[in-house]
């Protein structure tokens, strides 16, 4: 299977045969569904917060060069660095310079989506810096050489025997299928590599403008491990992921963790800015645009409200069956159908949006209320007006393009209209059952013209 | 007051966490029950003890600090990022965390806006934990395989 968003079709068709990947993805994504079905159901106060969310998220669109700037001004006060990337090579060349100008060799990685996009472990352990990803899921694809194929579950798509026999062939530990064995045989490794890295790398779930504060949500630990005790602790993020105040983060926390994974709360959760006890001497915040501003300035700027809880994935009906791999982009699902193409061009994801029933599960899960359907309609649009020739779909053009000619011009809506009330229409010739009914021979205004209703 | 420890040590023990409610004067007989099987030089006890290199404090069984906060909401604990002895509730296998009953705030937002928060904490629930391997939940992780929660009280 290819990893790049142009192989969608071929890879929809490949992935759609392996019963295996299915029973694996959906058995896992219901597992997460039902739990946070329960803590919905559980919680009153639940579209007040949905609500809350949504409007907060928006805010910070809407203002998000004031909130920026007020979140710089902050953590630089703090003693903070703030480096802005316009795109993802930029991103990449600053945060090696950082890691060069410190001498280091060593980097722990916790998991970040923004960090896929920018490949960053491979691209570091390419340059020499011995990079490892320490999220469980995030270790496992590393081991398999492979992508990540959902953005809170990167391991979803393997079982177990598969994830025992990559740990048994890569890591040389005896072959197990207990997965506390497993687990541990990966804490072990790891332990050590906390203790001797130079720099940690991490993401940002949200960067609050208030105060300066970085915030980290996790569970396994990795994150606090990778945070604290190396000597540089480099976060990058969007710059989306800006929130006004600790108010807004408060609430959006009530909501991330039981939309990402069904929990109340996530296991650690950790707000930070340089000042920690015994922590890093340099905390750089990498603030990456790479096509963010385009997207903020376009139609579909609500997308970029998203906080990376995945729930739109698991209850998509076309992730479930495709997997993840198969939209061969960083960001999958619905949410990726739109960002893929968004955050580079239409032509980069040609058939993403299109990937759709349009059912709309997505847009009842989702957290902070964006109207994935509608953005998935309008990326459709802007694939068809600037990729698709004009021969593409002729037929499906020409219904349209007459349809609209003849509602413009009422002489030839007229003469379809004495057609369309003499010629049966049929939408299938075998049965009767889905024959239209005729039109009147009359319109309802000719009958009022005839003083029928005088 | 008694709601709200209710409620904490109802939503911390949902999140695998094991919670004594004592007396302020039965704290340290408390604690030398649940470490009576530990060898003592595999004890860090953040209150007492002066600190220690991180790669020793990694190979201790247990680690004793006391939390800032309780959030009942959630069952969470705030651990302060400012303070030197943060490490001890990250680094051993076992985390004891004590916590003072007076502290317990209703939601994260309530506490957010007592101004009380340090700049830099971690709120924590529950012991470490991942489901990344078929969405079986694991816990120990990387951080500690087990929490255990004595909040006390004054008679």
């Amino acid at each position: 299977m290819e990893f790049t968003p142009r192989s969608i079709k071929a890879n929809f068709t490949e992935s759609l045969k392996d019963f295996t990947l299915r029973k694996n993805l959906t058995k896992a994504t219901h597992h997460t569904i039902e739990k946070r079905d329960a803590l919905k159901a559980a919680a009153p106060d639940w579209n007040k917060w949905r609500d809350a969310a949504a409007a907060s998220r928006r805010e910070s669109l809407l203002h998000l060069d004031r909130y920026l700037a007020q979140f710089e001004n902050q953590f630089t006060a703090l003693g903070g660095e703030v480096v802005h990337a316009t795109t993802i090579e930029d991103a990449r060349s600053k945060i090696l310079d950082i890691i060069k100008a410190e001498n280091g060799r060593t980097v722990v990685k916790a998991k970040s989506m923004v960090t896929e996009e920018l490949e960053l472990a491979t691209f570091l352990n390419a340059q020499d810096i011995e990079t490892w990803e320490t999220d469980l899921g995030e270790f496992i694809i590393q081991l398999a050489g492979e992508h990540p194929s959902h953005i809170t579950a990167p391991a979803i798509h393997k079982n177990r025997q598969q994830i025992a026999q990559l740990l048994h062939e890569k890591m040389g530990v005896p072959y197990t299928e207990d997965p506390e064995l497993l687990t541990g045989y990966a804490r072990q490794f790891l332990r050590q590599k906390y203790l001797d890295a130079d720099v940690g790398i991490s993401g940002g779930n949200f960067i609050i403008a208030e105060t300066g504060q970085v915030i980290l949500v996790e569970n396994e630990a990795n994150i606090r491990l990778s945070t604290v005790l190396p000597r540089i602790h480099i976060a990058v993020t969007g710059v989306e992921k800006v929130v006004p105040s600790q108010q807004d983060y408060a609430n959006l926390m009530r909501l991330l963790p039981a939309s990402a994974t069904g929990q109340k709360m996530a296991g650690y959760v950790s707000a930070l800015t340089p000042g920690v006890s015994g922590g890093p001497e340099r905390m750089i915040v990498i603030l990456l645009d790479a096509g963010r501003r385009q997207m903020l300035a376009s139609e579909k700027w609500e997308m970029l409200a998203c906080i990376r809880c995945g729930a739109c994935l698991n209850v998509c009906p076309i992730f479930n069956r495709g997997g993840g791999h198969a939209y061969g982009s960083v960001y999958p699902g619905p949410m990726g159908s739109i960002l893929t193409p968004g955050l580079s061009e239409p032509g980069n994801a040609p058939d993403h949006a299109f990937a759709s029933s349009l059912c709309g599960a997505c847009v009842d899960i989702c957290p902070v209320k964006i109207p994935l359907t509608k953005l998935l309609l309008q990326t459709r649009g802007d694939v068809v007006n600037t990729h698709h020739k004009s021969w593409d779909n002729l037929a499906e053009r020409s219904v349209w393009k007459s349809w609209s000619l003849m509602m413009r011009h009422p002489g030839i809506f007229r003469i379809m209209r004495w057609f369309g009330a003499r010629i049966p229409v049929r939408f299938h010739w075998g049965s009767d059952a889905r024959k239209l009914p005729r039109l009147a021979k009359e319109t309802f205004l000719q009958q009022v013209r005839d003083g029928r209703f005088d | 007051m008694a709601d709200l420890i209710r409620q904490f040590m109802e939503e911390a023990e949902l999140v695998h966490a094991n919670l004594y409610l004592v007396p302020r004067t039965a704290l340290d007989a408390k604690i030398a029950e649940l470490t009576k099987d530990v060898p003592s030089e595999k004890i860090y006890d953040a209150r007492n003890d002066a600190p220690i290199p991180r790669d020793d404090l990694a190979r201790k069984m247990v680690g004793i600090s006391e939390m800032v906060t309780g959030i009942a909401e959630t069952g969470s604990l705030i651990v302060d990022l400012t303070a030197p002895d943060h490490l001890a509730s990250l680094l051993p296998q076992r985390h004891i965390a004590i916590l003072d009953a007076n502290k317990i705030y209703p939601a994260l937002e309530d506490y957010l806006a007592s101004g009380e928060a340090p700049l830099c904490y971690t709120m924590i629930t529950g012991p470490s934990k991942t489901a990344d391997i078929e969405k079986i939940l694991v816990y120990g992780a990387h951080g500690p395989v087990a929490l255990d929660i004595l909040i006390y009280t004054d008679p």
